[in-house]
């Protein structure tokens, strides 16, 4: 039964992940072909000195893609929930309610992770060709906040979605911009390592907001 | 026999604004129950805290012996709802919302559905958000049918429709339930629909019920009405 | 679960109002400051602040309130001077020009920034004895790692495994104790020479490694053994007249000489938490040190590093009204200018906040009770 849960999840959002699919090819197509290209030009050296001496990390690209994602995604699940009121139907089902609402952000989550993925094999075969592990650990570590950006707006914007009231929802977008302007506050590569551990606990919590609002929609709350 | 619905000193109010007091009924198995009112009497709020999507301000109400904002998965299944509007997953196929709702219910009828869509006369592959309202109601109709539930709570079930449609809702309805011996709660604002289908009527006012009977005694009572002069003799003209 | 998010909720609406409120307040209350570039000057042997006259004129002040013009600052502003045709031909006793003075000024700095940051244990290494005394962009980087150092080839990105032996068994033969503690390099082709890098092994020893003709040079500076050295910061001075300069754990300040010798001096400067300016000439270094309370100059005689005089110039905010100590428990932000990392901070902690905040919370639980029980009723 939870897999009809997913099941109904991918009928409603499989053209969505095929446009942001596509959308992500032509992004990572674009960069890789910076990167080729700079390479040839200038050789690959210039590559080791734009990671070690400019602090870039030659996917800036991408790099609000995530939380582009995560958002949309969310838009894209929860928004035909409450349309019309039609998660009534999915909390009627004869299914544990909680075990429905995690098989729910579950299948978001695990879209997101696949997304992440693909970038991350993607940096692996490239940079591992062009630049030391070490230079690769870096990228690395900054494209994960990036993708803790993208788990954040899609957990919150679940959340906020699924909210039956206008005054908590406002809340909840005051809390994510928060999150989001602390997830990007800093451009500068590694600079989150010391709490990334405690960033990525914290953006995960964002599930309880989720149960929560879907709380409120069973208590019946309204403006 | 148990009632299959018992709600007891029901009382809600949407902040400040009263829209009932201490309420009390209870429907028998078997029995098919319309919930008659004005606009804002409470028929959609009292639907909503049966099925457990509003915390009533006092009171409780009891389905199947479990509390109304508890029910078990197994209770849930024993339960079919029909939103007003018809509303489904309109993403989805005719076919597709088959699979997807046949693997919740064990006792799932494919016949009983398939049966109905033949009549639709539509792709297997359109969407339901691409057919009309009666189209719409027609697919609802047969997800409930095939549910194969014990009993069946249907917010509404007129909306949007055409008088064809709202008859043949109503007829496959009646002869469904009355082979097979369900209990079925329902409201609608059309009352004429509600004459030929329902065993018993409750007609609430703002803030009570004012009737409770089954609709032939009513009937009797005022002769020579129909359910709906009825309704207006006794909520008092607009 | 509910009582879970309710937590979760409140923790962060708390979290986010002592972040943004506090930042907001400073933000419309800030108010600029800045202090006066100070100067040992060797004509009177006194530090020199400098002010705009009335007539927008640069005008010197020392600590006992002296004004002076440009004159006193004659190795500063050497290049003026001259073409007022007012640089003396000798000063302390010693004959200078305008060449002499140019090759021995020198300005270096150091931020708690450069210190307080991931540090990618990767660094380029260039020819620092190029074919046409040019230096050229990197073709070599080594890989810091625990047990020793790896020579990559950031053409082809293919480890040189001659290279990595032959540096590895340069700074074995010196002593060198894997893994490195700190180093400091600038392999940039925007200087007159190269170094190469300044490392401190795990035992506190300081050493240099550079690359000469493709070969390793790997030195240890034995006038610092056994000094502790913590922090390292090679300055590669166009006079050539400093190679670096390094702190040990008790906030020593110690000057580096390309020849090795090492000068210890008076200075007390840590670099993860102070901001560091050394303007030098032919005579004096003037090193000022600052941090959140105020500056401390020091003047050094430039041959031995020795300390000629010293002042503190602490900051004189006005004080103002600070709403937030009586509004939050305490303050917090995530970014400073003293490191790059991002991580919470909290500060200015206020028990008059706190017992306002509890107060005001008691108060609303109060108020919604009671419209709770009164809509019952």
């Amino acid at each position: 039964m939870g897999k009809m849960i997913l099941y109904k999840e991918w009928l409603k959002t499989k053209g969505f992940i095929f446009g942001a699919l596509g959308a992500l090819v032509l992004l990572v197509f674009y960069c890789l072909l910076s990167i080729v290209k700079t390479a040839q030009l200038n050789g690959t050296e210039t590559l080791w000195v734009l990671i070690l001496q400019r602090d870039y990390v030659l996917v800036e690209t991408l790099k609000y893609f995530p939380v582009a994602l995560g958002a949309l995604l969310a838009v894209v699940q929860y928004l035909p929930e409450i349309s019309r009121k039609r998660l009534k139907l999915t909390l009627h089902l004869p299914y544990p309610q909680k075990k429905t609402v995690f098989a729910m952000y579950g299948y978001g989550l695990i879209v997101l992770l696949a997304f992440f993925a693909f970038i991350s094999i993607v940096i692996l075969i490239v940079f591992r060709h062009f630049v030391a592990g070490e230079l690769v650990t870096r990228i690395f570590a900054t494209v994960a906040v990036w993708f803790l950006a993208g788990i954040a707006a899609y957990l919150w914007g679940a959340a906020i979605c699924l909210e039956p009231t206008w005054k908590m929802r406002a809340v909840l977008i005051g809390l994510l911009a928060a999150l989001l302007l602390l997830l990007f506050i800093s451009s500068t590569p590694e600079a989150y390592n010391r709490i990334l551990v405690g960033l990525f606990i914290y953006v995960l919590c964002g599930q309880l907001l989720v149960f929560n609002s879907i709380l409120r929609f069973k208590e019946g709350l309204q403006d | 026999m148990e009632p299959v619905i018992t709600c007891e000193h029901l009382t809600h109010y949407y902040g400040s604004r009263k829209i009932y007091e201490d309420l009390n009924f209870e429907i028998a198995p078997g029995h098919i129950v319309g919930l008659l009112g004005k606009n804002g009497t409470g028929k959609t709020t009292t639907i909503n805290i049966l099925m457990g999507y509003l915390t009533p301000t006092s009171g409780s109400c009891r389905i199947f012996g479990e509390e109304s904002h508890r029910i078990s998965p197994a209770t849930r299944e024993r339960i079919a709802l029909l939103l007003e509007g018809h509303v489904q997953y309109s993403y989805m196929t005719i076919s597709q919302i088959e699979k997807f709702y046949s693997s919740f219910y064990p006792k799932w009828d494919k016949d009983a559905y398939y049966g109905l869509m033949e009549k639709l006369k539509v792709a297997p592959g359109q969407k339901i958000s691409r057919m009309s309202n009666g189209q719409r109601s027609q697919v609802s109709l047969g997800l409930i049918l095939a549910q194969n539930a014990d009993l069946l709570v249907l917010d509404d079930f007129s909306l949007g429709l055409d008088p064809g449609y709202r008859r043949l809702f109503c007829e496959y309805l009646r002869d469904y339930v009355k082979a097979r011996g369900k209990t079925v709660f329902l409201t609608s604002h059309i009352i004429q629909d509600l004459e030929k289908l329902v065993d018993e009527v409750i007609i609430m006012d703002y803030g009570s019920i004012l009737v409770q009977e089954s609709a032939q005694s009513l009937m009797e009572r005022f002769p020579g009405l129909t359910l709906e002069d009825i309704f207006i003799e006794l909520t008092g003209k607009y | 679960m509910k009582t879970a998010a309710k937590i979760f909720l409140y923790i962060s609406l708390a979290l986010l109002a002592v972040w943004v409120l506090p930042w907001a307040w400073r933000i419309v209350t800030l108010k600029s400051y800045s202090t006066p570039f100070t100067l040992y000057s060797c004509v009177i042997h006194d530090f020199t602040r400098l002010e705009r006259s009335d007539s927008k004129d640069l005008t010197f002040i020392d600590r006992k309130g002296n004004v002076y013009s440009d004159e006193v600052q004659p190795l500063f502003y050497g290049r003026v001077l001259n073409t007022k045709g007012a640089l003396p031909d000798t000063l302390e006793g010693r004959p200078v020009t305008l060449a002499l003075i140019d090759s021995m000024n020198v300005v270096f700095d150091a931020s708690p920034k450069d210190f307080n940051r991931k540090v990618i244990p990767v660094c380029l290494l260039m020819e620092s004895v190029p074919f046409r005394m040019e230096l050229q962009d990197p073709e070599d980087a080594f890989v810091i790692r625990k047990e020793g150092i790896v020579l990559y080839d950031i053409k082809d990105n293919t480890v040189q495994e001659e290279k990595t032996k032959a540096f590895s068994d340069a700074l074995a033969s010196q002593g060198f104790v894997f893994p490195v503690a700190q180093y400091s390099g600038n392999p940039s082709h925007h200087k007159s020479y190269d170094e190469g890098y300044l490392l401190i092994d795990s035992a506190g020893n300081l050493f240099q490694l550079k690359q000469v003709n493709g070969e390793p040079y790997a030195r240890r500076f034995t006038q610092a053994d056994g000094i502790g050295a913590r922090y390292v910061n090679i300055t590669e001075l166009s006079s050539m007249a400093l190679m670096g300069w390094f702190t040990d754990g008790a906030d020593n300040m110690y000057f580096l000489r390309p020849d090795g010798q090492v000068f210890r001096s008076d200075v007390k400067y840590n670099p993860a938490k102070e901001s560091l300016l050394g303007v030098g000439d032919i005579f004096y270094y003037t090193i000022k040190v600052s941090d959140d309370d105020g500056e401390k100059f020091y003047a050094l005689r430039a041959d031995d590093f020795s300390l000629v005089d010293s002042m503190d110039r602490p900051y004189e905010f006005e004080k103002e009204f600070n709403l937030c100590k009586y509004i939050f428990p305490c303050r917090l932000y995530f970014t400073s200018s003293k490191e790059t990392w991002v991580r919470p901070h909290f500060v200015d902690f206020s028990w008059i906040g706190l017992i306002v905040d509890l107060a005001a919370i008691a108060a609303i639980v109060f108020i919604r009770q009671r419209r709770k029980n009164k809509a019952r009723k």
